[in-house]
């Protein structure tokens, strides 16, 4: 009984580091439906990676939100969206492009930035990186 | 350390582990969002998400929860800019088991009769405190379309 107990113990406080340590690194989707926020969006990723180096950031798009990860994509001064989300993919951070939008808007997938990957449901996707992946939410 | 206290320290890690164990949803749980609208500029558009969302994810569970601005297109009558009624729209997603819940701080500061609410809508004290408690206390999570 008291080896079963020691035991016990070993695994419930083992179980409870595990659970301490995966909470350390901060998962956050950042969820983007216009593209006129893509500029700031952006700039926010930066700055939240220059805060916290080990935030592991997925920017899920969908609807006017897909647009700045088109090829070709400029603000509106004419600055191409591309070197800023290739900087930021280098860092690590992902971005998701809703195939639904590409369906009804009838936008070639071709057209999506190399690195971008296309997921089925814009938001499905952000529901279920909260739901299943322990990811925070953020509205730029 | 004495077998008592130890088993009672047992005791209080596995009623911890469990307690955590209780917020963390199974992976087979089905996924539950809150859709938060307070502005009915987007409504039309976030009936689409969530057509899609539910065609994407069937087992799905949605509410919308709206204040504001955003109560408007579950008003009877209302119409989005183009002249096409809400109410189908809404009403298809109510049969595919989404709830929407409308303010009554909103229908109360803007003198809206409750009655004017689509049936089928229910009406919470307060929109905002509702969005804290289904992600709070129903283990849901957060869309803002």
């Amino acid at each position: 009984m008291r080896r079963f107990i020691q035991w016990l113990v070993a695994v419930v406080a083992a179980w409870g580091l595990g659970s301490a340590a995966l909470a350390a690194d901060t998962k956050v989707v950042y969820h983007i439906n216009d593209s006129a926020v893509a500029p700031a969006a952006l700039n926010n990723i930066v700055n939240h990676l220059n805060a916290d180096k080990d935030a592991k950031i997925v920017v899920v798009t969908h609807g006017k939100g897909i647009d700045f990860l088109l090829e070709g994509a400029a603000d509106a001064n004419g600055n191409p969206f591309n070197i800023k989300v290739e900087d930021l993919m280098s860092k690590g951070v992902d971005f998701r492009v809703c195939n639904n939008t590409l369906t009804s808007r009838k936008i070639d997938p071709k057209q999506v930035l190399p690195g971008a990957q296309i997921v089925p449901s814009g938001v499905a996707e952000v529901a279920k990186l909260q739901a299943r992946e322990g990811y925070v939410y953020v509205k730029p | 350390m004495n077998l008592k206290r130890l088993a009672a320290l047992a005791l209080a890690a596995t009623f911890l582990a469990l307690g955590g164990c209780a917020t963390n949803k199974k992976s087979t749980d089905p996924i539950k969002t809150v859709y938060h609208i307070n502005n009915s500029e987007v409504a039309t558009a976030a009936l689409g998400n969530i057509a899609n969302h539910l065609k994407a994810d069937p087992t799905a569970k949605i509410t919308v929860v709206t204040h504001g601005k955003g109560i408007d297109f579950l008003l009877e009558g209302a119409a989005d800019k183009n002249g096409n009624p809400y109410n189908i729209k809404v009403e298809e997603l109510m049969a595919q088991g989404v709830d929407f819940r409308v303010c009554n701080n909103t229908l109360t500061s803007r003198k809206i009769d409750p009655k004017q609410v689509l049936p089928g809508a229910q009406i919470v004290p307060s929109g905002v405190a509702e969005l804290g408690k289904l992600q709070n206390l129903e283990g849901y999570v957060y869309l803002k379309p």
